[in-house]
């Protein structure tokens, strides 16, 4: 009896001395860290939340491994058979253990996911206030927008500090994830669909960004840097790329700029491009002058009549491989007037040459 | 794999020729070529595995002209046949052979239709294989996502997708078998709760792979037909790229259990032999698998917490996948209180059982860090899962699958292997493969994303390491081919009950007869009574050829 006292005191000793240590880590993670072995920076406001999700786990998790195994191992050591032919007891089991051993794990795993729930609640509420990026993935680069401020930035995304920001992610051709680990956040980019997430830098530094979701072939070189840089480091920079994109509009005519503003009003862009890529329609990048196979197998030249022609009447003549659902967009939507300005700005990106 | 594999039959010894072989309908002919086909399998999984290994082991570079293509097409393969082609048909292999033998039956209720399902297998293996010679090789990885699958071009998906519709219906078929088997064909007094846990964990398995595999086929399918008919169910502008990551998991998780659950099966069985100590809690372990099986279709969406599905259906999913631990973690406290006060005896199939409990316990515990979202939205898509998913289906499934061989090769082939190769082979496995899997967890939080062809120079050391402990892995499975030839050549005999077990199978010759059991063994108690002094729980099956064996202080002497 004595004996056996003993032993549960020494194991309870042990019990008292794992959980110590697990709450001692579990303490420990409790302040802020900027830098910590086990974790990439914690760069964002959400990862210092999600970080101790981590360690509370950690720590729980750690109790359970420890104590399993040191079972094990007492077991292992003190019910070793000596000699052949030794048999155990024949006991069955005991409904008091096994009802704590449910209760138990169910009880902590119900505090785990609370308290999980409760960080869930501030990753999805998205600040009214904050900053939009467009992201949309492509096999296998990432493209930035800036919503405000019209700017566009391929594989490094520059952001201010503690600001909110939100990115609006889309993919062009099939699944990427843009994920960024300084930040702990991470978002599937769909073909056809949006969806958000959110962040706010609290340190400044560059940070990698990397595709998560196996896309094809270039999947590990689909990487890219985030900048979180002062606030009126972003600004000067914002500024410069506004620059350069008006010099660049400013090569347009009046005329194509009009066409232009048409063009946005009317939405076409939803289903062509200026970048050669294919969106639900075929792309104007080098449109005059190439030469369309339509889906009656015939070929036509690309000029102004054509595409006057693909405007009032798009069903006359269907590209091969596209859907005949482009709107009719009859004077009553663009005026005459309106739509040699549209003309002159396809014909401003540029002509293709054919025999 | 013919040697000297005999029937010991009533009608004299007959050796088998191949034509035996490859008629057969017999079920433990059948479990036999399962287990040796899938084996087979796991060897080239392997090698697919270590030519990964190789191409991550350096930085920037193509070693042995592994291209990023390559690595893809590795990937793709090294799950698919792991999955598909070896422990999917090695559980198969032992639900054969055993099953029917546990419950005390003459066969299978479908034998035709279970020679069937196993000729499925190799044709499903040959259509999957079939891109190493037509060219194009699948690279969408084993989870096909569209529409990455459906634009991909060559052959690769489509041969990927056509393997594995064949080798669902293989499994199906199986399925059906086994359920029918296990409720039609138990012998008198084998009440549910008399059969072994094994049997129980068989039944549970089986109901999951009706269930859960027609939702693989549907989505295969359809990305068949957005490959080729034009239709845009996951593809395009009206596509639903979601719609097919909810079918594909909601096969994917149950599938999970579809590998795990017969191992749980097979620990279950070996512990209490070894500790000669009834297992703690047979009901609880039985009822757990049920309710695993049971609360395993409603958790699929944890694998999408990051996929853009609605925000509002994170929770339920992660209070679900909380909830499924619950009989998880039973389980491992059942098997941990088996040993108490039990006499525990460490051949071979024992420590492989307990590195099964040590493994499994890591890969639990990994998975309640999954399970909690916002962690997981961080770690999702990264070597903290691949190191979760290989705790759970090499630490967990394969240890439990090798503990299952040596625990029943002797049964199969009436030989005996050597225990200290077979604990050689434990120990060097354990080592490799915590030194490969374990650092993964640490790298995945560090960021290293999962399906990378080439890491940046920040993981280059761990990845070294990590390959040198995968290799260590390779070298200790030489240790087991070497084994298994030594006891195919010059195995001593192994006798009809080595361990003196108390489940049926070894109540008979070892070999089992053709017939099995003559007449119908009569079933009085539960399979676990050990610790009583005497004490026959099966009556008349001695009829069947089997010695009885009820001599206890014999111990286990092998
Ligand atoms: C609903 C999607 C949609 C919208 C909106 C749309 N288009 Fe189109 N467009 C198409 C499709 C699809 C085709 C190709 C099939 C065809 O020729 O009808 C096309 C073809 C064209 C072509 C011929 C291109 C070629 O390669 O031959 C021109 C020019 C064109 N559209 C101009 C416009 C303009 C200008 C607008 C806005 C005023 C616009 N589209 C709005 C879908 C659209
Ligand atoms: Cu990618
Ligand atoms: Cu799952």
């Amino acid at each position: 009896m004595a004996q056996s006292t003993k032993r549960i005191k020494s194991i309870s000793f042990f019990l008292l001395l794992i959980s110590f240590f697990c709450l001692l880590g579990f303490g420990q993670s409790n302040q802020p860290q900027t830098s910590s072995p086990l974790m990439p920076p914690a760069a964002s406001t959400i990862s210092i939340d999600v970080d101790n999700i981590y360690y509370l786990i950690l720590a729980v998790t750690s109790f359970f491994f420890f104590l399993v195994v040191f079972l094990l191992i007492y077991f292992i050591i003190k019910y070793r058979a000596k000699k052949p032919g030794e048999e155990g007891i024949n006991f069955h089991g005991h409904m008091g253990l096994e009802i704590v051993w449910t209760i138990v794990p169910a009880v902590i795993f119900i505090i785990i996911a609370i308290y999980s729930a409760e960080i869930l609640q501030k990753i999805d509420n998205v600040p009214a206030d904050a900053m939009v990026i467009n992201v949309t993935g492509e096999q296998f680069i990432w493209h930035f927008e800036y919503a405000a401020d019209g700017v566009k930035s391929d594989k490094i995304m520059h952001v201010p500090l503690n600001k909110p920001i939100v990115l609006n992610i889309e993919a062009k051709d099939v699944i990427h994830s843009f994920w960024v680990p300084a930040f702990r956040i991470k978002q599937d980019a769909l073909p056809h669909e949006q969806r958000e997430t959110w962040f706010q830098a609290r340190l400044t530094g560059e940070f990698p960004i990397r595709c998560a979701e196996l896309c094809g072939p270039g999947h590990s070189q689909m990487l890219g840097t985030v900048i979180v840089e002062t606030e009126t480091q972003f600004a000067a920079w914002i500024q410069e790329e506004k620059e350069k994109a008006n010099a660049q509009e400013n090569a347009l005519s009046d005329s194509a700029k009009r066409g232009l503003d048409v063009i946005q009003h009317q939405g076409c862009m939803g289903c062509h491009t200026i970048d050669g890529s294919k969106l639900v329609g075929p792309t104007w990048l080098g449109l005059y002058g190439k030469t369309e196979t339509l889906d009656d197998g015939s070929q036509v030249k690309v000029d102004e009549a054509y595409i006057l022609e693909s405007i009032r009447d798009p069903n006359a003549k269907v590209v091969n491989a596209f859907p005949a659902i482009m709107p009719t967009f009859g004077p009553e939507k663009i005026s005459d007037d309106q739509i040699k300005d549209v003309l002159e700005y396809i014909e401003s990106l540029g002509t293709t040459k054919s025999k | 794999m013919q040697q000297g594999y005999a029937l010991d039959n009533s009608h004299g010894h007959h050796k088998l020729t191949w034509r035996d072989w490859i008629f057969t309908t017999n079920h433990k002919q059948i479990g036999i070529l399962y287990i040796g086909t899938a084996f087979f399998f796991f060897l080239v999984g392997g090698v697919l595995a270590l030519l990964m290994r190789v191409k991550l082991a350096a930085t920037g570079t193509d070693i042995l002209g592994i291209t990023s293509e390559k690595y893809n097409e590795l990937i793709t393969l090294h799950g698919t046949v792991m999955i598909f082609m070896w422990v999917m048909p090695v559980f198969s292999g032992f639900i054969n052979f055993i099953v029917p033998l546990m419950i005390g039956a003459k066969d299978m209720a479908f034998p035709r239709l279970n020679a069937l399902s196993y000729w499925l297998l190799i044709s499903g293996s040959l259509l999957m294989m079939s891109g190493f010679v037509l060219g194009g090789l699948p690279d969408a990885g084993w989870t096909m996502y569209a529409p990455w699958s459906i634009l991909s071009p060559g052959i690769g998906s489509d041969t990927w997708i056509l393997g594995v519709q064949v080798l669902g219906f293989s499994s199906i078929f199986g399925g059906v078998n086994f359920i029918v088997t296990i409720l039609r064909m138990r012998t008198t007094g084998m009440t549910f709760h008399r059969m072994p846990l094994f049997v129980w964990a068989s039944f549970v398995t089986a109901a999951l792979l009706v269930l859960a595999i027609p939702a693989l086929t549907v989505a295969v399918f359809l990305v068949m037909f957005d490959r080729h008919l034009g239709t845009t169910f996951f593809s395009g502008a009206g596509g639903d790229a979601l719609l097919y990551q909810n079918l594909f998991w909601f096969f994917g998780h149950p599938e999970v259990y579809i590998l795990i659950l017969p191992a749980f099966g097979i620990v279950s069985e070996i512990l209490p032999v070894f500790a000669r100590k009834p297992i703690f809690g047979y009901k609880a372990i039985a009822y757990s698998s049920a309710s695993i099986g049971a609360i395993g279709f409603f958790v699929w969406a944890h694998h999408m917490f990051t996929s853009g599905m609605p925000a509002s259906f994170r929770i339920p999913f992660m209070v679900s996948t909380m909830i499924v631990g619950v009989p998880t973690a039973v389980k491992i406290f059942n098997w941990t209180a088996t040993l108490w006060r039990g006499k525990l005896y460490f051949k071979a199939p024992m420590v492989w059982a307990l590195g099964f409990i040590t493994l499994f316990l890591i890969g639990g515990l990994s998975g309640i860090f999954l399970a909690s979202v916002p962690f997981d939205i961080h770690v999702q898509d990264t070597y903290f899962v691949v190191a979760h998913f290989h705790y759970v289906l090499f630490g967990g499934a394969i240890f439990g699958i090798f503990a299952g061989l040596y625990f029943w090769l002797p049964k199969m082939f009436g030989k005996m292997y050597s225990d200290r190769m077979a604990k050689a082979h434990f120990w060097l496995t354990f080592i490799g493969f915590n030194m490969t899997f374990f650092p993964m967890h640490q790298a995945g939080v560090l960021g290293m994303a999962r399906r990378y062809a080439d890491h940046g120079p920040e993981f280059s050391d761990i990845n070294l390491f990590m390959t040198i402990g995968a290799f260590v892995m390779g070298l200790a499975q030489l240790i087991f081919i070497w084994n298994m030839v030594w006891m195919f050549r010059k195995g001593p005999v192994a006798g009809d009950n080595p361990w003196n077990s108390k489940t049926l199978e070894w109540q008979l010759s070892s070999p089992p007869p053709a017939e099995n059991f003559e007449t119908p063994p009569v079933i009085t108690e539960g399979p676990y009574e050990y610790g009583l002094p005497y004490g026959p729980r099966v009556a008349g099956a001695a009829a069947g050829g089997g010695e009885q064996d009820h001599d206890f202080d014999r111990g286990i002497s092998r």
